[in-house]
């Protein structure tokens, strides 16, 4: 028998386990999401091949920041479903006269303890997915020795952190629902509608503006205050997206509100009210539900926009293999080349080698002051840069070229390359002897293989310059084609000329010696050699590190094909796993919030089917509703996101490349797989809340 | 033992001021059953709110047995509505995940003093109201007369000084109806409760002993029964039609 409150609780608890589960299910896959997230980011292979500072980071941190935005505005709306449901039961115990101190005590320990067991859950769980998405991935696609599942402790403190997030909001939203001091508004508040107020149509035209407005803003802000001010803009400067949110909110509201044509004016009258006089909860929705699909875009247009262009590139090489070593180094000779393709039975055509020096050129080096600024200082010797002679070039290309004395021509291509080398050098120096040639450039030359890296000399001043290098300024780069390629030629190559390599180039694209002797000079230390900089190791020569930034990595077409998934494989597992985590954060919310749409109209479908609406009509009114919540988000999601990517794309080098393009192809291809998935959802939804409301199409009759 | 006076309410509606209550000003002695009539947006129900402290007011004076409400803090109002005051609701207001019994016990849990003495009084009360056979049922297996007659009897588990019932029988059917306004009328005679109710429907309010009628937030007229129910039912549709203007 029922003796005290503790009892009464007990059993009013028991009576509302819907409510309770709903909660618990919304804080449960909240935290489960973020904690796999956030083990995700926190792995120490991920923050390898992610290296502090680099765009890729700050992407992923992004996207993570909206993931975790979005499922805590999902717990915080569990949690105001929760007090609502709980409403009508709180106010009659007030009524009664239970004091509020009583209900306080007994409301917030309940939350804590839903809160806790199901948070503590979902970062088990969250742990699990993690686990099992990697294995999956290692599994089914790749596994290499740099896919270890290793997970860092400081993962779980995100998880923490979440938790008492949803904690303080649960409290907060109790203190909030308990304050109130008109006991008949707490009695009613489960009637009550958020309606929205209507909405005039430049809402929409506003919306798209401000939305493109933000993009603008945010993403050119920095290139704007860089290139006229020399001043790097704080990151509080990317309050400057913040118009996109409210442009997608004004959009979203105008697409909830709005009225009917003037042709048609009561035509789908049902559906648009009703999702009017639950408009601010809807509109709050589906904006994250927006954000979240975006985020997931982001996630998987990374992978066909790195696959395209890698495999396009690799593609339209000239060569099966190009590769070059340092002299002082002791790879295999020519004969010996040979010898490991006949072994293989491969035959080797087209062999060149030809030298390449590498000099130091003249520039502006950029000077990081103080308050984010910073000027640009000419340095004689700026940066290591690597030149081929004219007849070199011709002997690889075969094509006739005449460089005059004095000046240079750029190797580029019709790709990203092609911006990525100075045409702004007006002196080069050999940094042993100190001996320096003024030069002026004069043309491009187009060559996919050599693009963006090689510099092409008139031979009078390659001989000049050159004279008292030694080998280790100096390297031999070999080219060749091959009939009947294969891999295991292509991967013995590889390991022959990474095992007879020594320590001493054993370092990344970017480690540059004439920097370090600056750096060295002037500090005392070379940033490269801090533990900062991203490090490569032979060990690791299977990795995506290793293949992506190794200075003397050779091009082997066959190798770059075979191996392309593996090497890419912490970049795909990390760019997959966020548009899995998102689109599931996604599809729980729209399903979450349909469901409840369902719950809270099913009085007003019951009055309808007595007013003599037919399944049809009715279906119509659930379908208008539910189509907008799951395909507006993603329609504009999607779209903003492929945009957004154009304008990445664009910006890179004020055009479209052939790789860009067919990339941005794929992303296409993407998005309607993506809005498959959406579709599915939105079906298996339908079907759900059809059954809630009893409406029956198939067989004609309401239940 | 209540008593009303210059009672002002009013709601803020956007930027629109609606004052309903306009200085009113009663009185209810112990024993008595009164109800307040008057048409939609009178302030009936605000009235009954307003005495129940289940919304703040702006100005007057509330006295219940003597203790002025408007002074009293969060957990001293509480303790008035669980003690000194019964609430009976249009919807009822059960807890749905209780059985009759339990809800009809609710006052004396929250008091913290169920005992053997409030287990008798649920039995009794049970029984007074025809309803001890339903007593381990839950809301949603009974009729609406019967959940109103178990919020009667919830109303009545602490013996306060005022119950106050709010449209108690304008959810329910004639028989029904009946059955709950027979309830307050045993209430009054066996418990010697007081009871304080607002309703619209001339039947019920002609079992008072007098009907306070409410235009416009102020009191229109009082009228005390002095012969039969039927008579007194008549004169109050007189008094209606002539408060609506109907003559």
């Amino acid at each position: 028998m029922m003796k005290n409150m503790t009892d009464v609780f007990r059993m009013l608890r028991s009576y509302n386990k819907k409510n309770y589960r709903l909660y618990v299910i919304c804080t449960f896959l909240s935290t489960m999401l973020i904690t796999a997230f956030g083990m995700m980011m926190y792995a120490p292979t991920v923050r390898q091949v992610l290296p502090e500072g680099g765009d890729s980071r700050k992407q992923v941190m992004m996207i993570f920041v909206l993931a975790a935005v979005g499922c805590l505005v999902f717990v915080i709306y569990g949690g105001s479903l929760f007090y609502r449901m709980k409403s009508r039961e709180m106010g009659t115990l007030m009524a009664l006269g239970t004091p509020k101190k009583v209900l306080a005590k007994r409301l917030l320990s309940e939350m804590s303890a839903l809160c806790l067991i199901s948070g503590a859950a979902g970062t088990m769980a969250g742990v699990g997915l993690a686990c099992a998405i990697w294995q999956i991935f290692r599994l089914c696609i790749v596994d290499s020795r740099q896919m270890q599942l290793v997970f860092d402790y400081r993962a779980l403190l995100i998880a923490l952190v979440f938790l008492l997030f949803i904690l303080l909001s649960a409290f907060i939203q109790g203190a909030l629902f308990l304050k109130r001091t008109n006991i008949m508004e707490v009695i009613n508040e489960s009637r009550r509608s958020e309606p929205v107020k209507e909405v005039p149509s430049w809402y929409g035209i506003a919306g798209v503006a401000l939305v493109f407005a933000g993009a603008v803003l945010g993403y050119g802000h920095s290139g704007f205050f860089i290139n006229l001010f020399h001043w790097y803009p704080p990151a509080i400067f990317n309050i400057l997206y913040l118009p996109i949110f409210v442009g997608l909110y004004m959009l979203m509201l105008r697409i909830v509100v709005r009225k009917g044509s003037k042709r048609h004016p009561y035509k789908g009258i049902i559906a648009r009210n009703m999702m009017k006089f639950q408009g601010r909860q809807t509109v709050n929705n589906m904006l994250v539900l927006t954000v979240l699909l975006a985020g997931a875009a982001f996630g998987i247009f990374y992978i066909p926009m790195m696959g395209t262009n890698l495999l396009m590139s690799t593609k339209s090489w000239e060569f099966d293999y190009q590769f070059r070593y340092r002299q002082d180094q002791d790879i295999l000779s020519k004969v010996d080349l040979y010898g490991l393709a006949k072994e293989h039975g491969v035959t080797i055509r087209d062999y060149s080698e030809v030298p390449v020096i590498n000099l130091a050129r003249d520039g502006e080096n950029f000077v990081e002051d103080d308050n984010n600024k910073y000027h640009y200082e000419y340095e004689e010797m700026l940066e290591e840069a690597d030149f081929i002679s004219e007849s070199g070039y011709e002997k690889i290309t075969g094509e006739e070229i005449s460089i005059e004395k004095g000046c240079f021509g750029v190797i580029a291509n019709e790709n990203t390359a092609s911006y990525i080398i100075s045409r702004d050098v007006e002196l080069i120096t050999n940094v042993e002897t100190g001996e320096t040639l003024p030069v002026k450039f004069k043309e491009e030359l187009y060559h996919e293989m050599m693009a963006g890296r090689y510099y092409v000399l008139n031979d009078e001043d390659f001989d000049r310059i050159s004279r008292g290098l030694s080998d280790e300024w100096r390297e031999t780069l070999v080219s060749f084609r091959v009939d009947k390629d294969k891999y295991g030629f292509a991967n013995a190559l590889f390991n022959e000329i990474v095992d007879h390599t020594g320590k001493e180039c054993e370092f990344p694209d970017y480690y540059d010696r004439v920097v370090k002797m600056r750096d060295e000079r002037e500090t005392g230390v070379y940033w490269g050699d801090t533990k900062e900089a991203t490090k490569i190791s032979f060990a690791d020569r299977d990795s995506s590190d290793f293949r992506l930034y190794w200075k003397y990595m050779p091009q082997f077409r066959e190798l770059e094909l075979h191996d392309f998934v593996r090497s890419l494989a912490v970049f795909l597992m990390i760019f997959l796993f966020i548009a899995i985590i998102c689109m599931a954060a996604a599809m729980l919310i729209a399903y979450t919030r349909c469901l409840t749409i369902a719950i809270n109209s099913k009085q007003v479908f019951d009055d309808l089917a007595r007013l003599g609406a037919g399944p049809r009509y009715l279906f119509g009114a659930v379908r208008e509703q539910i189509g907008k919540i799951y395909l507006v988000p993603s329609g504009i999601g999607f779209a903003l996101m492929y945009i957004l990517y154009l304008m990445i794309m664009y910006a890179n080098d004020g055009s479209f490349t052939r790789n860009e393009l067919l990339g941005v192809g794929v992303c296409l291809g993407v998005v309607f797989l993506l809005c498959g998935i959406v579709y599915a959802g939105y079906r298996y939804t339908r079907k759900k809340v059809l059954e809630i409301l009893g409406i029956f199409t198939k067989t004609n009759t309401k239940r | 033992m209540l008593k009303v006076k210059d009672l002002h309410k009013s709601y803020q509606v956007g930027k629109e001021t609606y004052r309903v209550l306009k200085g009113i000003d009663l009185q209810v002695e112990k024993g008595e059953f009164v109800a307040v009539m008057g048409p939609s947006g009178s302030g009936k129900s605000t009235l009954l709110n307003c005495i129940s402290c289940y919304i703040p007011f702006e100005k007057g004076s509330i006295k219940l047995g003597g203790e002025e409400l408007k002074d009293l803090d969060e957990t001293a109002l509480a303790g008035v509505r669980n003690e000194k005051l019964g609430f009976v609701f249009q919807d009822f207001m059960l807890l749905d995940g209780l059985s009759v019994r339990e809800n009809i016990l609710m006052p004396r849990i929250i008091k913290g003093n169920v005992g053997k003495e409030g287990e008798a009084l649920a039995d009794r009360l049970l029984e007074m109201f025809g309803i001890t056979h339903i007593e381990h049922k839950y809301p949603a297996d009974i009729s609406g007369g019967e959940r109103q007659r178990t919020a009667v009897a919830r109303a009545l588990m602490n013996s306060p000084y005022v119950i106050l019932a709010d449209e108690p029988t304008g959810n329910l059917d004639s028989k029904s109806s009946r059955a709950v306004i027979e309830s307050f009328i045993q209430a009054k005679e066996t418990l010697q409760a007081t009871i304080f109710m607002v309703t619209h429907d001339s039947f019920s309010a002609s079992f008072c002993d007098r009907v306070i009628l409410l235009k416009d937030g102020q009191i229109y007229k009082t009228l005390v029964r002095k012969g039969k129910r039927i008579e007194f039912q008549d004169e109050l549709l007189d008094e209606i039609k002539e408060m609506s203007g109907e003559e």
